[in-house]
């Protein structure tokens, strides 16, 4: 059983330097449309893959694992919504 | 000697009752404080043509009155009541982590000092009011404002503690057969008001530490016209709206509760207002525009937002119509405390109906920055809130100091607080064309700003008069029953004032919703199930509300203290007084607190601080989780909030931002991708130690920390390098906001490594000297590494990729 | 010129529906509340009511929600709707409905008001006073060079804007018939000389207005 685990972590660390590496030339390679909207999906699947394999949320009970997933909802409405209402506001810079 | 084991006592205590009258009596200190503030500046506004109180001087006092009143008074009474009630209420010996919430408390105290402090400072305390608008928080104030910020970060690190506390402490601490459906109010709205403290606090915090930055370092977070006064009003009012319900939901659930005992019913309609409440807590977050709605922005989002904030208001419809229906067919004793929550209705409905005038964008063009909200708000927090949480006291009172008070001079007390407020607000609201905040005005506003006055100081006297009350019920008056008020819960279950370990023997809740105190032998004898269902059986009827619930036992209570909170308040007391005041101070505070940390860790590994684990508890639905993993995500998920607002700070300025060169123009993004590798190797590290640890290879676990250790150490060695050849090319803190922002986000996330690292080699150090650290505390410290990669995944394509 | 219904009216229609609604709705939930309060008073401490769990007991069961339901979908139908029935009315304010007659630039700063007069009428400044002629559709633009204020001109309700470095926000009045003197003032705290940040909008006759275009060309 430790085995599997072990496996666990070393898939998850295997994923994410590739993840990384890929990140990186695919973006030096300049061949990515959308650079934030790719950039941060990558930087949350990292992230996904973290909480589950390094900090084991993949044990922890639902209702324990709600505290980081509404947190997580909560800044994306944070974002995006001081985002947009500052693309539509009418700036003057200068 | 008497004198310095009652000072010992005090600076030491973990015990939650302490905590709470230490956390109150505190509060009240700062009200009065705050209230003096509100006398001289009304003085002011009585006399327009004179300069009694103007400039920056009149400025400071409405800053400070409205800082102090919302974070140094008003909610930490509540938490003090909290504190004092809920372990009570639930049937709990103790909160969650004792020593975490003298921690809370320590800072409370710390960071309001800070604040005050800046009366005393070069330029005088914070004076852009409590709303600290950007820039002229920059530009325009003195040292008083770098104080306020730190003051601002101090109690975000004090209440985010609190809120672990409480959240573990309600979700898994309830005695058997409290069940969520019989938890009084007051701890439902304590639970309400933690949830929205835990996510609005981290924006307020980032947002002054970009003030102090600003002050002190050169950077322009909030004067760029990049960042500058809408990214301010995003960090501010992201927390500032669910603030105001923060106040709001304790008193409200108080109010409830006390409606509920006088007027002899149970509370109306009592699910759908905990369903009302828990949507409003979740919607608070959701309407912080409308104190935008004449920036300027998309007026698409402000209609969202105007929608969002008219929707908030029917959850607190339903609370009111409930308050009010509980007295239906009632049988209502008018005692002072119901009086007092009364008054808090009304209240409430005048300014509640007023907030839905401003929800309407047009409306509010004309409301916004006038006395109308002044009036709007304070009807709410002074009319509602005070005179809520005056009823609360007033009901509590005896329970927590076991003396009756003089009755009728309350009544008479609520009289003068009635025609206060409505003398203080009322003209206010007639006063819709002045604006906030200046100290003098056309001679047509006399009148109404007259009135006002007097009725601040017909409240003072009434406050006057209240803090008699309770002096000469101290003093003299007759001890108290356990349930004066025949009110239901099971603090009332217990002696006035309750014995330092709450009761003896295991309060259990049965079905019929009687209480009995069991001593644990015989509930594991007799099987808390069938004490729960033992409704009928005579052996193990309720012996009666008595001293020491009827157990028939004495619970050996094991007392438990420490010195370290008390230490850790006073390190940033210093270290906060210190950025203002010189190096010197700042280092003396650093010293403080390294002593603080080691002591700290001493205690922790001679095992010095005991606290009694309930044997038996209802924790539905977070049985089997562990509580300091509970905590501890609780805990993670601020900080995802904390760095979520850095980075969208980033987000934001870079979308208004002109010109952008892309991140490896100036960071080679191999050395970034080697340490994002580095970085990762030490979670596996770490993780594979944690693997060893569960199958108690101690040995091989310490070795797989080591490699922990060097990695980190590694990566902080690279980022050492990169900034140096940074700074060799002539770029700092305060070059174009695109390296500000690289360096103040890698700076805090290598303080986060940092502090990893220290916790790891504690950790190995405990091993190698063979004492075991408990596995939760393994896999704790493996969460916080976890985060601190996480944040990284992000860092990395912000600055190096993008 | 301009026939054109100018904000404050539908500022105060607004306003008023809203009171009405307020003073009706708070008005009876006050009521209900004085009356149970009166019917059901006692001064017997033992009585109980029928669901009150007792003293140191606590409740087993939930109360229901009764016919007070329908109060509150009522009440929360007519929130909502007076909200978004606020809507037009904010986008006629916001969406300024047609091509004002004379656009005027605002520039807050510590602690004045200056105005920029359109270039065709010459393309001076004032500080403090704005002159206009009556019966016009003007619209300010609005900006501060230095830190966060707020423009507004009360006696024309709605007519307000923060006034934010880097940021350019409009408001438009339509002025009175007859001549007058209007306070405007700062409604955001922006530092020791806020209260003194007053301006006096001064509404002329056409005729008067031709002479200040003139004197101001004159200098
Ligand atoms: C019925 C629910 C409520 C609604 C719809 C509402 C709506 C609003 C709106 C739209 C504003 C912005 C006004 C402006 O600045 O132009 C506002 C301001 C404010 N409200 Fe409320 N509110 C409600 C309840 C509360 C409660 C319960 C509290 C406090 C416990 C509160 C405290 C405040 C404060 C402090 C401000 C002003 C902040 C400032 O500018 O300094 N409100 N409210
Ligand atoms: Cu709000
Ligand atoms: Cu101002």
């Amino acid at each position: 059983m430790g085995e599997r685990d072990a496996l666990v972590y070393v898939g998850a660390w295997g994923a994410l330097i590739s993840t990384a590496i890929l990140e990186v030339q695919l973006i030096l390679l300049d061949i990515v449309q959308n650079l934030t909207a790719f950039l941060l999906s990558m930087a949350v699947i990292q992230s996904v893959i973290i909480a589950y394999a390094y900090q084991h949320l993949r044990e922890e009970k639902s209702s324990t694992a709600i505290m980081p997933f509404t947190s997580f909802i909560m800044l994306l409405v944070l974002v995006s919504a001081a985002i947009t209402s500052v693309l539509a506001c009418t700036p003057y810079l200068g | 000697m008497a004198t310095w084991s009652w000072v010992k006592r005090w600076l030491t205590t973990t015990n939650h009752k302490d905590i709470g009258i230490l956390y109150m009596v505190t509060s009240i200190y700062f009200f009065l404080v705050a209230g003096v503030l509100a006398m001289l500046f009304r003085t002011q506004l009585a006399f327009p043509d004179k300069e009694i109180l103007v400039g920056s001087e009149f400025n400071q006092a409405v800053t400070i009155h409205g800082l102090l009143m919302l974070l140094w008074f008003m909610s930490p009474f509540e938490v003090g009541l909290a504190n004092y009630l809920i372990p009570l209420q639930i049937g709990a010996r103790d909160l969650a982590f004792p020593r975490l919430n003298a921690l809370s408390y320590w800072l409370y105290l710390a960071s309001g000092l800070v604040l005050i402090a800046g009366f005393f400072v070069p330029g005088g305390a914070a004076d852009m009011g409590w709303t600290l608008y950007a820039p002229q928080n920059v530009l325009l104030t003195g040292d008083g404002t770098i104080l306020a910020a730190v003051a601002i970060i101090l109690i975000t690190a004090s209440v985010t503690v609190g809120t672990v506390n409480f959240v573990v402490t309600i979700a898994k601490m309830r005695a058997p057969g409290m069940t969520w459906s019989k938890i009084p109010m007051f701890t439902w709205g304590v639970l309400f008001s933690v949830l929205m403290m835990w996510l609005a606090f981290p924006p307020l915090a980032v947002g002054a530490l970009a003030l102090i930055l600003d002050k002190m370092l050169g950077t322009t977070f909030l004067t760029s016209l990049e960042g500058g006064a809408l990214l301010w009003d995003h960090l501010f009012w992201f927390f500032g709206h669910p603030e105001v319900y923060v106040l709001l939901l304790p008193a409200l659930g108080a109010m409830a509760d006390i409606v509920s005992v006088f007027a002899r019913r149970q509370l109306y309609a009592r699910r759908f207002v905990i369903i009302a409440l828990f949507i409003a807590t979740a919607l608070s977050y959701l309407v912080w525009m409308h104190h935008m709605f004449i920036t300027g922005t998309s007026l698409t989002v402000r209609k969202i937002f105007s929608v969002t904030t008219a929707l908030i208001s029917i959850p607190f419809e339903l609370a009111t119509l409930a308050l009010i229906m509980t007295l239906y067919k009632g049988k209502v004793v008018y005692r002072a405390p119901l009086l007092y929550v009364i008054a808090g209705i009304l209240f409430f409905i005048i300014g509640g109906s007023t907030g839905v005038f401003q929800a309407a964008i047009i409306l509010d063009r004309a409301f916004r920055g006038t006395y109308w909200v002044v009036a709007h708000f304070h009807y709410i927090m002074v009319g509602a809130v005070l005179l809520g949480l005056l009823g609360a006291l007033y009901f509590w009172w005896p329970k927590i100091t076991g003396r009756l008070y003089n009755e009728k001079l309350a009544k008479i007390q609520l009289l003068l607080l009635g025609v206060g407020v409505t003398a203080t607000y009322l003209p206010q609201f007639l006063l819709m064309d002045m604006p906030r905040r200046y100290y003098t005005y056309p001679e047509e506003w006399l009148g109404l700003n007259r009135i006002s006055t007097l009725g601040a100081f017909i409240l003072l006297a009434a406050f006057l008069l209240g803090l008699y009350i309770l002096i000469d019920s101290l003093v003299r008056g007759k001890p108290a029953p356990p349930n004066p008020w025949k009110a239901w819960g099971l603090e009332w279950a217990v002696p006035s004032p309750p014995p330092r370990h709450n009761y003896d023997g295991q309060p259990v809740v049965r079905e019929d919703g009687s209480i009995v105190f069991v001593p644990e032998h015989e509930l594991e004898r007799i099987g808390v199930e069938n004490v729960m269902k033992s409704s009928g059986n005579p052996e193990l009827a309720p012996k009666g509300v008595l001293p020491n619930g009827g157990a028939g036992v004495k619970h050996v209570y094991h007392e438990h203290w420490s010195m370290t909170p008390m230490l850790v308040g006073l390190s940033t007391l210093v270290m906060g007084l210190g950025l203002v005041a010189g190096k010197p101070v700042l280092l003396l505070g650093l010293a403080i607190l390294a002593v603080a940390i080691t002591k700290w860790a001493i205690d922790d590994y001679r095992e010095r601080f005991h606290e009694d684990e309930p044997r038996f508890r209802e924790d539905w639905p977070f049985s089997g989780t562990n509580k300091l993993r509970l905590g501890m995500w609780t805990f993670i998920s601020s900080e995802v909030f904390l760095f979520g607002s850095l980075i969208s700070v980033y987000l934001f300025i870079r979308s208004r931002s002109l010109a952008w060169p892309p991140g490896y123009e100036h960071h080679d993004p191999y050395i970034g991708l080697l340490n994002t590798i580095i970085l990762f190797t030490g979670t596996l590290f770490y993780s594979l130690a944690y693997l060893y640890a569960k199958h108690g290879k101690m040995i091989k676990s310490a070795a797989l920390m080591l490699g922990t250790i060097v990695t980190g150490g590694l990566f902080l060695g690279v980022k050492a390098f990169e900034w140096w050849e940074l700074f060799a090319q002539g770029y700092g803190i305060n070059s174009n906001l695109q390296f500000q922002l690289y360096f103040v986000l890698t700076g805090i996330h290598a303080l986060h490594v940092i502090a990893g690292l220290i916790a790891t080699i504690y950790m190995v150090a405990k091993i190698l000297s063979g004492r075991r650290p408990s596995l939760t505390s393994i896999l704790m410290l493996g969460i916080y590494w976890g985060i601190v990669e996480i944040v990284w995944t992000f860092l990395f394509p912000m600055f190096y990729l993008m | 010129m301009a026939e054109i219904v100018p904000p404050q009216e539908y500022w105060w229609m607004l306003f008023n529906y809203y009171l009405i609604a307020a003073v009706i709705l708070a008005g009876g939930v006050t009521m209900l509340l004085v009356y149970f309060l009166l019917r059901y008073k006692t001064s017997n401490e033992d009585e109980y009511g029928e669901d009150y769990p007792g003293p140191g007991r606590l409740p087993t069961r939930y109360a229901k929600i009764g016919p007070t339901r329908y109060l509150l979908v009522v009440t929360g139908i007519i929130v909502l709707g007076l909200t978004v029935a606020t809507f037009p009315y904010t986008e006629y304010v916001e969406l300024t409905p047609q091509t004002p007659d004379m656009t005027i630039w605002v520039t807050g700063f510590t602690f004045g008001w200056r105005f920029q007069y359109p270039e065709e009428l010459g393309g001076f400044t004032t500080v403090n006073e704005v002159v206009v002629p009556t019966n016009t559709m003007i619209e300010f633009k609005v900006t501060s060079q230095d830190v966060f204020h707020a423009f507004g001109i009360p006696e024309f309700k709605g007519a307000k804007v923060d006034a934010i470095p880097g940021i350019v926000n409009s408001l438009w009045i339509v002025t009175p018939d007859e001549p007058g003197e209007y306070d405007i003032f700062c409604y955001e705290l922006c530092g020791v000389g806020h209260s003194l940040m007053v301006a006096k909008l001064k509404v002329v006759t056409p005729d008067e207005f031709q002479r200040f275009l003139e004197e101001k060309a004159g200098r």
